[in-house]
């Protein structure tokens, strides 16, 4: 079996799929969703779970230094993710927390993300909501964690402020140097809860 | 003479791009490889495990696309 | 008293008293003189009581007592004791030293003992007539004077020092002459019941008719009865012993018995255990203590009267018996007689379980033919509870001599599995069969073949070891699954205390790898899984798994056909041990094997259509493949090189119909495996091989040329010089090629020359030779990632995932990364090690500052 770990070690450092996945960022109002953490149960959970272990797997051996996540507790299908924001741009340095939450539809349905720290973010609402295609009707179930976190990274330098869920921050984006003092100002350090021990 | 091969599939990709598994594994709904869990390509030349490539197809209304590239899902005659 | 007696008295009197007093000695020195005699002479005694008799008037009866046993003991002393301890000393010298112990103790102790019985039973008469006059005296006074009526204190006086003295001057050598005589005695005893029993039933020891025995109210096996019929005997004992009692050395009676039938005892039980251990044994030992040594004491005990005549109700009493006949008809049991049979049986079982535990190797070396030894072992510890003794002894004499160098890893594999069996049959808790499996565990680990061996002999009917006994085909698998291990585990599950239980509990905690054993938990947990202690050894379930893999794809690719059935049903079985999901894999190996049948025929199929076959004389008929699924396979050690053409073209055309029927899949030649069926011709012979493709490809480039250079043979197939040198071996081995050195220039090129002549080539080194070579050739396949390179791989995954962790929780205490690891590093290397390993571990990674340390949190340095 080794073997074939690593096969699909190398393919994701070689050929990542997102080389084939363009991210549009078109924006909707979306309602905020609670947070809700499925059970992992059914047969059709055992390949949710070998995908989930092998995503984990590649993800922990790539590396990628922008972005992280890991199960958390010993639910698999619940994650927290980790994003650092790019350089050059307003969110340089800046780390945020979110959640990942998936289904046992997963991949054929997106998995539910949020950012659980706060963002200030054209297409990010005040609860953490994303607003971001791929993770709704552009799902594709090529997409995995690392991908769909490296798509929210993008975003954060390339906002969508056609349909701004933060009005405010949609107008302030044209003013960068002060976008900045919000983005600073406003994003917390990891929220404590997140802590876990 | 008893000889001793291994087989591959003729792909230019190593793993399913739904799954994530090995073309030459089998997907997670599978036990065994090859002709039990075959491969098959999209018009747009993109391969993935037919079992897994079925299910995303049927997940997606009402039009399916490649999860690859996003051209409308068609299987290659 | 007596001074003031004196006080009180006339001179008048003096005389009298003087005068009585006088006589008085006279008297007693006169009656004491011979106590050879029978009675005492009665013209003195007249004398006697009258001196007596005016001595108490004048209230001396004390004095004239004291004097009397004075005199008494200086009698004794001199009449008595010097002389027959002389006698008893010499005679002991003459006789009884120089050998003829035996029928002469007897004599010697009869005679000493009625000697002395003699004497004393003089001297009691002569207190008897002193006390009766003393009586007389005070019953004519009728009072002023009380004295003990009966003259028990003067007689217990006087015993309490005849067996003082007795004792004081005992001879050394008395108390062997004592025990001689028992032992003598009982062994005589002991023969007439055998010769006895065997007349009555045939030589046969134990009774097998027990209805028509108890009908006929005859104890087991024995006619109690038989002893009374000696009877003489038991008087003859019971007159010794009551002869000493008198003298009061009933201790000493007791000792000489008891130790006599303790002696007779333990030799019976060596005479009965000896080394056979295929016969139960203790049922006959408790029979026979209950026949020869209990019947005796009872008889002896009721001729001495110390059995009550309504003997007390056993009830009360809990013998070890207590399943057995513990009321014998015929033996009335008094509770001495219960304390009796406790010893005797405890003593039993302590005899034998020594025994046993000494030869406690050979025992489980004999197993399972052994178990009546072993059952009896068992049941001598239930009750003598010594169940360390057994740990102790057996440990050392498992490193003496099973853990040594000349042990093969299978003999010691073999005993394993026997101790694991029979242990279990002792101790059902499991705690002693986890003190002594560990040293053997500790030194298997040691043994780089051991895990080879586990998997060999799990899976192969041999053992893994031709010569050895079990020859019925059976791998221990097979055996495992045929072990009602379930039901038994159930049926001790009651029977010991909680304490033990928790024991058991503890002892198998720290068992490697219990957290894995997962959903089977339950029903795996108690019971003595043979697999599991065998996965101990190894270390983990994975690592076993791992190995069969192994073993199973050289198995399957060393296969000429594709006969796979025995495989089929291993991996069924460990299916059932391991759980479906670890042997995918292996599955999937097999699977590849009854496709590659399947494929190989339809191509077969395929070939009636004309195709391009003409390309020389070789056709696809010769070729059979085996077809992977290399994913899912062993690390396979792929060599190219540069086959024949017309083999190349063969193996071309395979994989291009397997191309055209499985399209879209493809096919390639592992070109170093497989096997080639090889015929030679020679002048005038022709020899055949069964051999791996290199040696084929090797000895057909000698169809070209008869000779070559290792240099060009090398370039020609497209190998490196030093992997020709060593596959060509083969066949200088077998007398084909022949080698010999190239005119000077490199000592590393060396010219082989096919040998036509076959003359003086050992046939039967040839038709031995190939299948060995196939596996050597395996060996050098196995060069798997060593443990160090496998080490560093995990340490590398593992620092992945706690960098991840820590990246999105932050902080994390030890704890924590430990569960979850263990919850999410799961796929190879999976997350195996114990808590202190990770502490271990993550200090390493502080200490390269690359984590943090704080309070009892790990984070990541910034």
């Amino acid at each position: 079996m080794a073997r074939g770990e690593n096969q699909v070690v190398q393919t994701n450092i070689h050929n990542p799929p997102t080389t084939t996945v363009i991210t549009t960022g078109v924006a909707h109002r979306i309602e905020p969703s609670k947070r809700v953490i499925p059970a992992v149960r059914t047969i059709d959970a055992q390949s949710v779970v070998k995908r989930l272990q092998s995503e984990l797997m590649a993800l922990m051996m790539c590396g990628d230094p922008g972005v992280s996540a890991f199960p958390e507790g010993d639910n698999i299908l619940s994650w927290i993710g980790t994003i650092t924001g790019s350089k050059d741009t307003v969110y340089e340095g800046m780390i945020f927390k979110l959640s990942l939450i998936f289904t046992n539809e997963y991949p054929f349905k997106p998995p539910k993300l949020k950012f659980l720290s706060s963002c200030f973010h054209p297409n990010v609402d005040t609860s953490g909501n994303i607003c971001l295609d791929i993770l709704q009707d552009k799902w594709s179930s090529a997409y995995d964690v690392r991908t769909v976190l490296l798509s929210i990274q993008s975003l954060l330098g390339e906002p969508n402020n056609e349909s701004p869920l933060n009005t405010q921050a949609a107008n302030l984006w044209t003013n960068q140097p002060e976008f900045r003092k919000m983005v600073v100002k406003l994003c917390s350090p990891p929220i404590e809860a997140l802590k876990l021990n | 003479m008893k000889a001793v091969a291994s087989w591959t599939w003729d792909a230019q990709d190593e793993t399913c791009g739904i799954c994530r598994m090995t073309f030459d594994g089998c997907c997670p709904d599978c036990k065994f490889p090859g002709d039990d869990c075959p491969l098959i390509w999209g018009a747009c030349n993109h391969a993935f495990h037919l079992h897994c490539i079925l299910k995303w197809v049927n997940s997606q209304t009402p039009q399916p696309h490649c999860p690859m590239c996003r051209r409308e899902w068609q299987f290659k005659a | 008293m007596d001074l003031s007696a004196l006080q009180s008295v006339g001179d008048d009197f003096i005389d009298d008293i003087l005068q009585s007093w006088t006589g008085f000695c006279d008297c007693t020195h006169f009656l004491l003189h011979d106590s050879t005699s029978i009675d005492v002479n009665p013209m003195v005694e007249i004398q006697f009581a009258s001196f007596v008799h005016t001595l108490c008037k004048h209230n001396f009866n004390g004095l004239l007592q004291d004097y009397f046993l004075q005199a008494l003991e200086d009698a004794f002393n001199r009449n008595a004791i010097s002389k027959l301890w002389r006698d008893f000393d010499n005679f002991y010298e003459n006789n009884v030293l120089k050998k003829e112990k035996d029928n002469l103790c007897e004599d010697i102790l009869q005679r000493t003992l009625k000697e002395i019985s003699l004497h004393k039973a003089y001297h009691e008469k002569c207190i008897h007539s002193l006390v009766c006059f003393l009586q007389q005296h005070a019953q004519k006074n009728s009072e002023r004077y009380i004295f003990d009526t009966d003259g028990s204190s003067i007689l217990s006086k006087y015993q309490l020092m005849v067996s003082s003295l007795l004792l004081s001057s005992l001879p050394c050598h008395f108390p062997d002459v004592l025990r001689s005589y028992f032992d003598q005695k009982l062994e005589y005893l002991s023969k007439l019941m055998d010769t006895q029993c065997e007349e009555e039933d045939g030589g046969k020891f134990n009774d097998q008719n027990p209805v028509l025995l108890d009908s006929s109210d005859v104890g087991k096996g024995y006619d109690q009865s038989f002893i009374s019929k000696n009877y003489n005997l038991v008087t003859n004992i019971g007159r010794v012993v009551d002869d000493l009692r008198n003298l009061g050395f009933s201790s000493l009676a007791e000792d000489a018995y008891a130790s006599a039938i303790f002696f007779l005892l333990k030799t019976r039980v060596h005479n009965l255990a000896g080394d056979d251990y295929h016969i139960p044994v203790l049922k006959s030992i408790k029979e026979w203590i209950q026949a020869i040594p209990l019947q005796f004491l009872s008889d002896l005990l009721a001729y001495l009267g110390d059995i009550p005549e309504s003997a007390t109700d056993l009830c009360g009493l809990q013998s070890p018996l207590a399943s057995l006949p513990s009321s014998v008809p015929g033996i009335i049991m008094s509770e001495g007689l219960v304390r009796w049979k406790l010893r005797l049986e405890y003593f039993a079982y302590e005899t034998l379980q020594d025994l046993r535990i000494g030869k406690l190797f050979e025992i489980i070396v004999d197993y399972p033919d052994s178990c009546p030894a072993i059952d009896d072992l068992k049941q001598c510890l239930h009750y003598t509870g010594q169940h360390s003794k057994l740990v102790n002894s057996f440990v050392s004499s498992l490193r003496y001599r099973l853990l040594t160098a000349c042990a093969s890893t299978n003999d010691i594999l073999d005993q394993y599995i026997s101790t694991i069996k029979a242990l279990r049959t002792v101790d059902p808790t499991g705690v002693f069969l986890e003190t002594v499996a560990e040293p053997v565990r500790d030194y298997l680990r040691g043994r780089k073949d051991t895990i080879k061996c586990i998997v060999t002999m799990l899976t192969d009917g041999s053992g893994g070891n031709p010569s050895g006994p079990r020859t019925n085909g059976d791998s221990l698998l097979e055996e495992l699954n045929r072990d009602p291990e379930n039901i038994e585990s159930v049926d001790y599950e009651d029977d010991f205390d909680i304490s033990i239980k928790q024991a058991w509990f503890n002892a198998e905690s720290w068992e490697p790898n219990h957290v894995a054993a997962g959903s089977s938990k339950g029903s795996s947990r108690r019971k003595f899984d043979i697999l599991g202690m065998m996965i101990a050894i190894i270390g983990s379930k994975d690592q076993l798994v791992n190995e069969y893999r192994v073993m199973l794809a050289e198995k399957l690719l060393n296969k000429f056909d594709y006969d796979i059935n025995s495989e089929i049903r291993t991996v069924e079985l460990l299916k059932i041990h391991f759980g479906e999901s670890n042997m995918q894999n292996c599955e999937i190996m097999l699977n590849d094997l009854i496709e590659s049948k399947r494929t190989n025929t339809n191509i077969k199929a395929s070939l009636c259509e004309p195709s391009q076959s003409e390309n020389g004389n070789v056709s696809l008929d010769i070729l059979d493949a085996t077809i992977m699924s290399m994913n899912f396979w062993p690390p396979v050690q792929v060599e190219s090189f540069n086959m024949p053409a017309a083999m190349d073209a063969v193996l071309t055309d395979y994989a291009n119909r397997f191309h055209e029927i499985k399209r879209p899949r493809k096919l390639s030649w592992l070109k170093n495996h497989g096997t080639v069926k090889l015929e030679l011709q020679f002048e005038g012979r022709t020899l055949q091989f069964s051999v791996a493709p290199i040696h084929a490809v090797i000895i057909m480039k000698f169809q070209e040329q008869m000779s070559w250079s290792s240099n060009d043979i090398a370039d020609s197939i497209g190998i490196p010089v030093d992997i020709l040198n060593k596959r060509i071996t083969f066949w200088i081995n077998k007398g084909i090629i022949a080698e010999s050195h190239a005119a000077g220039i490199e000592s590393n090129n060396h010219v082989f020359t096919v040998i036509e002549r076959t003359d003086n080539i050992d046939l039967n080194d040839i038709t031995h030779g190939d299948c060995e070579d196939l596996l050597a050739n395996e060996d050098e396949h196995e060069s798997l990632t060593s443990v160090e390179d496998l080490l560093k791989k995990e340490m590398g995954v593992y620092e992945k995932f706690i960098t991840g962790m820590l990246t999105n929780f932050g902080t994390m205490t030890l704890d924590k990364i430990h569960n979850t690891l263990k919850i999410f590093c799961v796929a190879e290397p999976a997350y195996d090690k114990t808590l202190q390993q990770l502490q271990t571990f993550l200090s390493f990674l502080v200490s390269e500052e690359k984590l943090d340390f704080k309070g009892n949190l790990y984070l990541l340095k910034k």
